[in-house]
């Protein structure tokens, strides 16, 4: 489902991503751990094109993301893959509800009742069935994140990246994430997951790859979860 | 005479207060005859605004006034053994700065009228002027009365507009020489009346223009003194006897070629009044409210056009192609680079040859035009403002660039200017002032009219705060609660 040959991203001259080559099969979730500043995020954001690639290829979600500037091919690809901010990014003028149905309605164009609908089941998902009325400035960082879960998943992505999804929450909310993560997990998505929680890397990762220096050193099978 | 009537009264009107305030504080300081002697000056009050032939700088030596004022003053006062020093002033507070003691005598086109004399003295006169009419050329009027029911310009504060007002007509007000020729030219009037020195320099030679031969009435201009100066009065009356006698007042006029048939005219008496005696009363309060409803219409409608104007500049300077950049850069450095005064003339009048706009249309563009350009700067401030993460997080959503600026960053742009441009529409309350520049009357307007009219700044300038206050106040407590509201806000996080 992610496929990464010789990815090459600098900044400054300075390379982040030193052809990194990596292959996640549909339905499995890595974890992807390393040292702050090692191009952990940089490398999400190439995936999903926000950040443009030097060199290399990245294959995703059956689109092909290569060095030159494509903007149908990247409209596909945010079609198709979601990601989750660490600092949430939530649109503070609209609500809960509003936040989720955005991107179904003015991108898929499904009819608003629909997407309402398909909002109200996410919110249910992710814990906050109710809410749906309530301003983000309203909610508490773990809810907060919980909803750009669900507003990651409510354009029916087949992959989901998340950049450190707990670590900017305090520590008492975490486990409101992990959870919800947990229950995705179980959807069968394609998981690209930056973390240092390790709580959260033991109950969800099917991989863990180990990021130094704008490369994956390691990549290891995670013990199996009951 | 109100030639000298150049500058927006707008921005006269709170000079002239103070000196009025001020005299009422400090008693008018007297000099007499032998003290302007001992000093050896005789320093006389005028406007250079007022231009040719009154009193101006030289051409070909800016140092040096020249005028027929400037040369019947150093006669004055070679004939009290002192000399002439000149004192600028703008015209409409003259008066005030004589009886607060900045000068000892006014030579600057002054009337003789009722109303002037009730307040200052005045000396013997030394210009006769006549009131003239100036038509198109293929328009049939021929005198006064058959102007009944149109348009006729003239200049505020001059007898011409006193006897304007007593007409059946309809008056425009201009507070420069050039303009009301300029509109009579445009056809926006059927007629110009104004003192023959301005008709003849202003409007007579202009291209489809006439002037009827005919004086509507005639006046005189005479020097102003303070009441209690009796002997420097008399003084300056004798030596303008004097000058008159050998001849040299004549030349003088003849040098300026000013001196005609009407200059040989018997003595007149004082024109007609600029001010009927008359309170602020309840009439007054009605015209008041009327002009603050044109206050208010026109800045409500500035307003709706600079409003949405500036957000779509701001879009275009942030958002769009090359030359979409530069034509909304363009835009607003041209209008908030030059003076708004300056944008209404050349809507006005400059356009006049080939739009004619009416003057409250005009104006409603000036001020909307103008207010669009900062408009523009506070909303491209508050796009600047909006976190990075809010586009990447509609990006990563597949919301395309013209989709994440409608939903995603202009709605939350418009919250964080909101304040700023309650304060912008406050601001532009006040503004439209300026726009009695091209002849509607407005508020201030209004307030100067009636300041005029009851011979006094005090209650007409405290009516006019008052109404405007009323109008922007409610404004800025609602722009500050915003304010507030939004500091308080953690979604202004952006989180
Ligand atoms: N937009 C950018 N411009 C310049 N340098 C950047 C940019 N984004 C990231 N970097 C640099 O790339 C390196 C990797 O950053 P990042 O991917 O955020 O690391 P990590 O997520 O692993 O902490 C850092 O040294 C960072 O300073
Ligand atoms: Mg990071």
């Amino acid at each position: 489902m992610i496929q990464l040959r010789q990815v090459v991203k600098a900044f400054d001259g300075a390379n982040v991503l030193a052809g990194v080559s990596a292959t996640l099969d549909r339905g499995k979730i890595a974890c992807l751990i390393g040292p702050s500043g090692c191009g952990k995020t940089t490398l999400l954001r190439c995936i999903n094109g926000l950040e443009q690639i030097d060199s290399g290829a990245i294959h995703v979600a059956g689109c092909d993301i290569s060095a030159k500037e494509d903007r149908p091919t990247l409209r596909r690809v945010r079609q198709e893959v979601g990601f989750v901010f660490q600092e949430f990014h939530l649109f503070p003028h609209l609500t809960v509800l509003e936040n989720i149905t955005l991107a179904p309605v003015r991108v898929r164009l499904l009819p608003q009742a629909a997407a309402d609908k398909r909002g109200r089941e996410l919110l249910d998902l992710v814990g906050l069935g109710g809410r749906e009325g309530a301003r983000p400035a309203q909610l508490s960082g773990g809810q907060k994140q919980r909803v750009a879960i669900a507003r990651a998943l409510a354009i029916d992505v087949k992959v989901l990246l998340l950049d450190e999804p707990t670590s900017a929450l305090d520590p008492e909310m975490r486990e409101e994430v992990r959870e919800v993560l947990r229950d995705v997990a179980r959807q069968g998505l394609t998981m690209l997951c930056v973390t240092h929680d390790m709580p959260l890397v033991t109950s969800l990762a099917d991989e863990i790859w180990v990021f130094d220096a704008g490369n994956i050193v390691e990549r290891r099978l995670a013990k199996a979860v009951p | 005479m109100s030639e000298r009537w150049l500058g927006a009264l707008a921005r006269l009107a709170l000079p002239a207060l103070l000196a009025a305030c001020l005299t009422l504080a400090a008693p008018a300081s007297a000099r007499s005859l032998a003290e302007v002697k001992s000093a050896g000056t005789l320093t006389w009050g005028g406007d250079l605004q007022g231009g040719e032939p009154y009193v101006f700088e030289n051409p070909k030596n800016h140092a040096e006034l020249i005028g027929f004022e400037v040369e019947i003053a150093d006669a004055l006062a070679k004939r009290l053994g002192v000399v002439a020093k000149f004192s600028q002033h703008d015209w409409s507070t003259l008066v005030p700065s004589l009886e607060r003691g900045d000068f000892d005598v006014i030579l600057s086109g002054l009337e003789d009228t009722p109303d002037r004399r009730a307040r200052i003295a005045v000396s013997s006169p030394y210009f006769v002027y006549g009131l003239t009419i100036t038509i198109r050329n293929n328009s049939g009027y021929r005198s006064i009365e058959a102007l009944k029911g149109q348009k006729v310009g003239t200049l505020n504060q001059t007898v011409a507009h006193s006897l304007l007002k007593k007409m059946p007509l309809e008056v425009a007000l201009y507070e420069g020489q050039q303009e009301p020729y300029a509109d009579l030219v445009a056809g926006r009037t059927e007629a110009v009346l104004l003192d023959h020195i301005i008709a003849q320099r202003y409007g007579c030679n202009v291209k489809g223009l006439t002037c009827l031969p005919d004086d509507v009435m005639r006046g005189t201009y005479v020097m102003g003194l303070r009441k209690s100066d009796e002997t420097l009065l008399v003084a300056l009356n004798d030596a303008l006897t004097d000058m008159q006698g050998d001849g040299t007042l004549r030349s003088i006029l003849e040098r300026w070629k000013l001196w005609d048939s009407r200059q040989a005219a018997p003595a007149l008496a004082p024109a007609l009044a600029l001010a009927e005696d008359r309170q602020f009363d309840l009439g007054q309060l009605t015209m008041f409210l009327k002009g603050a409803g044109i206050t208010l219409a026109l800045s409500v409608l500035a307003f709706t056009l600079a409003s949405p104007l500036g957000m779509a500049l701001a879009l275009m300077r942030l958002y769009s192609g090359k030359i979409g950049k530069f034509l909304a850069g363009a835009y607003i450095e041209l209008f908030r680079g030059t003076p708004v005064l300056l944008q209404l003339y050349v809507l006005y009048y400059g356009l006049a040859p080939l739009v004619k706009l009416d003057a409250f249309v005009a104006a409603v563009l000036g001020l909307g035009l103008n207010y669009a350009a900062y408009e523009a700067e506070v909303h491209r401030g508050a796009l600047l403002s909006i976190s990075r993460g809010q586009s990447e997080a509609a990006a990563a959503l597949g919301l395309s660039r013209s989709q994440t600026i409608r939903f995603v960053l202009f709605p939350q742009a418009l919250r964080t200017a909101l304040p700023a441009v309650t304060n912008d529409f406050v601001a532009l309350l006040k503004d439209s002032s300026l726009v009695s520049v091209i002849t509607v009357v407005e508020l201030t307007k209004r307030m100067t009219i009636a300041a005029v009219e009851v011979r006094s700044w005090l209650v007409p300038g405290l009516a006019c705060a008052a109404l405007y206050f009323s109008m922007s106040y409610p404004l800025a407590a609602f722009a500050r609660r915003l304010e507030r509201r939004l500091h308080h806000d953690p979604a202004q996080a952006g989180r």
